[in-house]
Parts: structure tokens; C-alpha cells; sequence
């Protein structure tokens, strides 16, 4: 591993760590202090206080261990549908190939967004906090798993063409055997890579549909919300500290694509 | 539309609980509501009537869809094609001049500033650009600048490297000429495809930018309604544009396969 990539996953691990200790150090998320509104950061409150009184600390904490957290487990189960669709139409070739692979256009065809936002005016109106913050990355798995599904499908399609099928074949493995414990684990690192892709995807839409409205209901905080200050102009202007969910949104994404490798690559 | 017709608050309707509408209208109102909730006869009436233009009319609004569409959807198509070209144009342009000027110090820039881009979500570069009084346009095409650049980019090093493009730089050829003759027309097949990804992109962008930007096209329309559970106006909205975006892949792919086949 290079060093920057290292400097770039520790940097992570500090802010996933951090984000998880906001259990301990910075609970209180939803207090409301009605005496010190709007707050600049002060000893007490040290990246000030929002609109309704809130310590935006706890606030910025708790929404980035909610944002990381729910948008690993999007991932795990985006990349779970991809492997199920990719691998099963990769392997299995012919029709049954063609058949899923235009499943995936179509589901691929379908504008995400939009179709989000249809999804979301169907859920109750009375949608409780918690409720919000599953639906919206369950979602967001069930709607983003279709490029990691073509991968998967290219990766299980090269490997039926290869040697080492024709090999475990002629050593007499067939059926689940031959695919289960043959060919599944040679798409372990594809489904690493994958997974690691996905969580930054999922962290970034969240928090754009979170600038919308639409994203993870209040009180409960989480990146997309948090960056619901930026519309407020009087507010930037008078109050720069509300940049600060943007900046640790950015340092987060860069570390992802640093440790994933992404920016040697462009580099 | 399985998920639209078995969705919380389909069949009803708030003309119901409104003691100014009589009772016939109201059991009009629920005879096609009836109608609606059977799903294989909403398919069916939604195709028939889309095939003739009629697309219903909107629930929260009172209007016809294909009327609303009208009205907004000349704002949505020119912050579209002004947006998508503005950043064509920057990223390519930004792609040509790092293959051509091979300054580490300037890749290294480009590289980084490329990737603070593309760690921004839409929403959140158009709330920080209105702050500084930029148009809807602007703002889409700055959301879509970083990903042009990075893959004509990624294409252009490709190409430059290829040995035709080396044994013309050994010919003494000039710069303009070699990526006129050897460069773009190489990198043109995949540029094309990704032009087609950048309008579905650029889709998908255009509901924040409108919305944080609030200009009255279809993006800051569909989103009004999955506030106000338009359900018919979020169907046919979802349905128009994965038909354009279906329709930009199929002709991106057909005018590469057609580039491809006269360069081989």
C-alpha cells in the first residue's frame, strides 16, 4: 500500500472512530437550547449552535457515524443483489444471461432520482425519524446495485470461459459445488472493490437528497440534513462555520477515493 | 407502477372530504379511482393515453400533465442543453490542455481539484453557487464538468500514448495537426457513449439545481409533487425521462458503432 493511501484510510479510521465515540462525547444531538440560538462556536459549544439551539458538534458526529454506518450496511446489501443478478447470469450464460442482463438495462434505464421521489411521496406522511433513515439507504441499495451487477457479470462470465472451470470440471466438480466453491470465491476481491466503491456512492447521494428534504427526517441528524444550512445565505455569510459538515463531507469522500486508489489511477 | 398503485394514499382523494362537490362528481371521481387501482387497466389507460399526448391530469394541481409539461419543460430543456455543452466544452478543453501541457505540478492540481468536485454532491454546489448568484445553468455545468474531464481525460492519455500518435510527434508533426488527425478521432467512439451517460447525469442533476436554484422547470415540478404525492405526475415524469435517456443511449451507441466502423 502507498503511503498516501495509508495516510488516507487512517485519516478514515479517525473519523469513523470519532463518529462512533460521539455515543460518549457528543450525545445530546437533539437538545434543544432555546437561550443560545445561532451560536458562533464558543467553549461550550464548539462548532456553535443551529436554529433551534442544537450543539451542531453532537449533531455533526452523530450524523456522520448514522451516514457511515447505514450507507455500509446499503452497500453490503446493494452488493448482495449485484452478486445474486452479476454471478447467476455470468455463470449460467445463454438465455437465461441475456434475460438478466436486460433486467439490469431496464432497472439501469430507470432515472434513480425519480424514481426516489416517487417512492417517497407513497410513504406515510407520519414516517417516524428511525423509519426515514432505514427506508431512505434501503433504497438507495435496492436502486444502486445495477453497475456493480455488471461488473460482477463480466467477472463470473470471463471466469466460465476459463481454464480453470474447463480444470475443475475434468477433476470431476459439477453443479453447486463447481460454482459455490470454485467460482464464487474467485469474485471475492471484485466484490471487495465493489463494496468499497459503493459506500462513498451511498454517503454522497444521501447527503444530496438529505439538501432536498428528502433524505432522513429531523431530529435525527445525518450528513445530508446537516449541509440544509448552506441554503440559508444570511446564515454562510454571518456564520462560516456552517461550511464545516461540507468540509468534513469532502475530506471523507477524498479519503474513500484515496484509499480506494481511485485518485492514483486518475493521477 | 406496482409500487405507485399499492402506495399509501393512491385511491385517495381530497375532493372526497370537500362539501362543495356533489355527490355524483364524487362517485365519478371514485369510479376512476376504481379504475386506476386495477393495475393491468392503469397501464393500459396510462399507454393509451400517452400514445395520443394525454397524460392524465395532475392530482395536487388540477391541470393536465401534458399541460404543465409544456410550460416547464422549455425552461428544464434549456438549462439542459446550455449546461451539458458549457461543460463539455470546459472539460474537454481542460482535458486537451493537460494532454498537451504535461506539467506534473498542473496534473497534480487538476487532479485534485477534479476529485473536490466530484466529492461534492449537486444540491450542495448549487446552494454554494447561488450564494454567489450563479444561474441554474452555471451551477449544472460545474456538476458535470469533473466528470467529463476525468474520463476525456483518461481517453486523451490513452490515446497520446498510442504509437501512431508517437511515431506522428517523430515526424515532426505539430501539436494542433496530431490532435486533429490522430487524437480526437481515436478517443471520439467512447466520448460519444459518455456523452450519453453526462445527459442521463445531467437529468438526475437538474431536479437539485432547479429546486435549491428555484427555477420553475420539470426537475423543481417533480419534486413539488412527490412533496404534494402526485403520484400520476411522478409516473409520467419517471416514464418520460427513462424513454430520453433509453433514447440518447441507443443513439450514442449507433453513431459510435458507425464511428468505429469507418475507423476500422
Amino acid at each position: 500500500m502507498k503511503p498516501l493511501r495509508k495516510w488516507a484510510a487512517a485519516l478514515l479510521l479517525l473519523v469513523a472512530a470519532l463518529s462512533l465515540a460521539s455515543y460518549w462525547i457528543a450525545p445530546d444531538y437533539a437538545t434543544q437550547n432555546r437561550d443560545s440560538i445561532q451560536q458562533p462556536p464558543s467553549r461550550q459549544f464548539l462548532l456553535g449552535t443551529d436554529e433551534l439551539g442544537r450543539d451542531n458538534l453532537s449533531r455533526l458526529l452523530t450524523g456522520l457515524r448514522l451516514s457511515l454506518l447505514l450507507a455500509t450496511a446499503g452497500a453490503a446489501c446493494s452488493c448482495v443483489l449485484a452478486l445474486l443478478f452479476g454471478a447467476l447470469s455470468g455463470f449460467a450464460g445463454g438465455l437465461a444471461e441475456t434475460f438478466l442482463l436486460n433486467c439490469i438495462s431496464l432497472v439501469e434505464s430507470v432515472p434513480w432520482l425519480f424514481l426516489f421521489l416517487t417512492v417517497r411521496a407513497m410513504l406515510p406522511l407520519n414516517l417516524s425519524p428511525a423509519a426515514s433513515i432505514w427506508i431512505t439507504f434501503a433504497m438507495l441499495a435496492v436502486l444502486g446495485w445495477t453497475h456493480a451487477a455488471r461488473v460482477f457479470q463480466a467477472a463470473a462470465h470471463q471466469f466460465r470461459n476459463s481454464d480453470a472451470i474447463i480444470y475443475a470440471r475434468s477433476c470431476g466438480i459439477a453443479g453447486w459445488r463447481l460454482w459455490f466453491r470454485q467460482a464464487l470465491p474467485t469474485l471475492r476481491p471484485v466484490s471487495l472493490t465493489q463494496f468499497t466503491i459503493l459506500i462513498p456512492t451511498f454517503v454522497l447521494a444521501e447527503a444530496g437528497l438529505g439538501l432536498l428534504g428528502l433524505g432522513v427526517a429531523e431530529p435525527l441528524p445525518s450528513l445530508g440534513n446537516l449541509l440544509r444550512q448552506l441554503e440559508n445565505r444570511e446564515l454562510v455569510h454571518a456564520n462560516p462555520v456552517v461550511l464545516v459538515p461540507l468540509g468534513v463531507l469532502v475530506v471523507v469522500m477524498l479519503c474513500f477515493r484515496t484509499a480506494c486508489g481511485d485518485l492514483e489511477i486518475t493521477s | 407502477m406496482i409500487l405507485v398503485r399499492h402506495g399509501s394514499g393512491f385511491d385517495a382523494d381530497e375532493r372526497d372530504l370537500d362539501p362543495s362537490v356533489g355527490a355524483s362528481t364524487r362517485d365519478a371521481i371514485r369510479d376512476r379511482h376504481r379504475a386506476d387501482g386495477r393495475l393491468l387497466s392503469y397501464a393500459t389507460n396510462l399507454i393509451r393515453g400517452a400514445v395520443h399526448g394525454d397524460f392524465g391530469d395532475s392530482r395536487s394541481l388540477g391541470t393536465p400533465v401534458r399541460e404543465l409539461l409544456a410550460q416547464r419543460g422549455p425552461t428544464t430543456l434549456r438549462i439542459l442543453a446550455t449546461g451539458t455543452a458549457a461543460a463539455w466544452l470546459a472539460g474537454l478543453l481542460w482535458a486537451i490542455s493537460l494532454a498537451i501541457f504535461r506539467a506534473p505540478a498542473l496534473a497534480g492540481a487538476s487532479t485534485m481539484a477534479n476529485a473536490c468536485l466530484l466529492c461534492l454532491p449537486t444540491a450542495a454546489i448549487a446552494a454554494l453557487l447561488l450564494n454567489a448568484n450563479w444561474p441554474a445553468e452555471a451551477v449544472l455545468a460545474v456538476s458535470l464538468v469533473p466528470k467529463v474531464f476525468q474520463v476525456s481525460r483518461g481517453l486523451l492519455l490513452q490515446a497520446v500514448e498510442n504509437n501512431e500518435v508517437l511515431a506522428a510527434r517523430a515526424r515532426g508533426l505539430g501539436t494542433g495537426r496530431i490532435l486533429g488527425c490522430y487524437v480526437l478521432p481515436r478517443v471520439a467512439a467512447p466520448l460519444l457513449a459518455w456523452l450519453a451517460a453526462t445527459t442521463g447525469m445531467a437529468v438526475a442533476a437538474v431536479v437539485p439545481i432547479e429546486v435549491i436554484c428555484d427555477v420553475p422547470g420539470l426537475g423543481q415540478f417533480a419534486w413539488k409533487a412527490a412533496l404534494a404525492r402526485d403520484l400520476p405526475v411522478l409516473v409520467v415524469l419517471t416514464l418520460l425521462v427513462a424513454i430520453v435517456i433509453q433514447f440518447s443511449n441507443g443513439a450514442s451507441a449507433l453513431v459510435a458503432r458507425r464511428l468505429e466502423g469507418q475507423r476500422a
